[in-house]
């Protein structure tokens, strides 16, 4: 019964696709990897910054607000190409919500200034996890597509 | 025109299960790693606010952070079966392409 099912989606999406190759998801996109890879380096920056121990008021927001509106700009940029690439809604919505978060990395810094201090270690090891691994994921995907078609 | 259908569709078949299997491994993996580093992280945030270290107002916006964290993971898992099961496909095309074209005598696929 699979079987037969599979053999009917493969001869629908044969004459669907003509010769080419079915695309399910979008083509890899360089400029997406090494601008994902970019912001990423400017977050672990501030980060690294953060976690040596800066003092006051050298770990205020207000020393940082250039660079998270530069990291901003560029994951709004990303945002907007993503969305123009086609069969792309995974990572387009992956971008979103890095945008999110760091709209929220941006807040915490902001309540720690609120709050006559600056972000703790701690605040820096779960925040560091949260975007590790939310680059990491939008970045295997990325690349996953690359690979995907370049076997055999 | 001597195409046998069975034939076409355990070729297919074949090709299209080789393929998802050989997937499934790293996603699952993956899923999993990824899961526990989140799943520690927001323990180690709910420890800091039961022990007053952490304001209310802080752990919601780091459990926001967490929570797109997992879902941008549980996108990656979803687009990697998406690759798999296009894999799948393209596989078992490539599967019966000789015996379609041979059997047409052109270059059908």
């Amino acid at each position: 019964m699979k079987g037969s099912r599979l053999a009917c989606l493969v001869i629908v999406l044969f004459m669907i696709s003509g010769c080419a190759p079915v695309r399910l998801v979008s083509e890899y996109d360089a400029y997406t990897d090494k601008n994902v890879t970019k912001v990423q380096r400017q977050v672990e920056t501030l980060f690294t910054s953060l976690d040596r121990g800066a003092e006051m008021p050298e770990c205020l927001h207000a020393a940082y607000e250039a660079k998270y509106a530069d990291m901003q700009v560029e994951l709004n940029l990303l945002l907007a190409r993503n969305k123009t690439r086609p069969n792309n809604a995974i990572t387009t919505e992956q971008l979103r919500l890095l945008a999110s978060s760091m709209q929220d990395l941006e807040a915490l810094h902001r309540l720690a200034d609120s709050e006559d201090r600056c972000l703790t270690v701690d605040d820096v090891v779960a925040l560091r996890s949260a975007f590790d691994v939310s680059f990491g994921a939008v970045l295997k995907f990325e690349i996953a597509k690359r690979d995907a078609r370049l076997s055999p | 025109m001597s195409v046998k259908i069975r034939e076409l569709k355990t070729l297919m078949v074949s090709a299209a299960k080789r393929e998802l299997l050989d997937e499934w491994p790293d996603v699952k993996v993956y899923a999993e790693t990824e899961s526990k580093k989140i799943a520690e992280t927001i323990k180690m945030i709910a420890t800091l606010t039961a022990t007053g270290k952490m304001s209310k107002a802080a752990a919601k916006l780091h459990l926001r952070i967490q929570k797109n964290a997992a879902r941008t993971v549980l996108l990656t898992v979803e687009g990697m079966s998406l690759l798999a099961v296009e894999s799948a496909i393209n596989a078992a095309i490539k599967a019966i392409k000789d015996v379609v074209n041979e059997a047409v005598g052109f270059t059908l696929i």
